[in-house]
């Protein structure tokens, strides 16, 4: 990195909300998107230009490196499940219902990620590490 | 329900028309190393 004055990211939080797509969108192309061309965010009012700058950039990477982790460990970490005729409970996932959840398409999806970033930048990056909580409703 | 009927082995026949919710908690993005070239520095306020 070089000189100049360096901006930080304090253990912040910053979530992203996908809501309504769809017409057929699975989770594998959910998990292949340029993050910001779907996602709603609400930016702290006290964030500069930079900020807001490096971080659409540093979670557009992030999602590219990572957006099918973050989907897969979502998944994996079991679903609840409901129908209008009342059926519904709480399971395990494994292998094969992954798999299916992956490539059905669904009539509308939603997604919401809490991105934690800690870290620092200055103008030519960003370094630091992250994690995330996420939220991801499918409807078939 | 015979076997062939089984929720688990036809994911299709209960997921019709099914709300499914998941959830995970920490998940671990790991290191993150970004360039920022492009990106408008902030003013450094050590300079006049």
């Amino acid at each position: 990195m070089g000189g100049g004055p360096h901006t930080k990211w304090d253990s912040e939080h910053l979530i992203l909300t996908i809501t309504g797509l769809s017409g057929g969108w699975t989770l594998e192309h959910l998990g292949s998107i340029k993050l910001f061309d779907y996602a709603q965010v609400q930016w702290p009012s006290d964030w500069d230009h930079f900020k807001i700058d490096a971080t659409t950039r540093i979670l557009e990477w992030t999602w590219q490196a990572n957006g099918w982790l973050v989907l897969d460990t979502t998944i994996s970490s079991g679903i609840d499940w409901s129908r209008k005729d009342g059926m519904g409970g709480s399971m395990q996932v494994d292998q094969q219902l992954k798999a299916h959840l992956w490539q059905r398409p669904t009539s509308s999806l939603d997604l919401s990620v809490d991105f934690k970033l800690d870290g620092s930048a200055d103008h030519s990056g960003f370094k630091g590490s992250g994690s995330a909580n996420a939220e991801l409703t499918l409807h078939f | 329900m015979d076997e062939n009927s089984s929720q688990l082995s036809e994911p299709d026949d209960w997921l019709a028309g099914a709300e499914v919710v998941a959830r995970a908690q920490e998940i671990s993005l790991g290191d993150i190393e970004v360039s920022l070239d492009g990106i408008e520095p902030p003013p450094d306020p050590n300079v006049a």
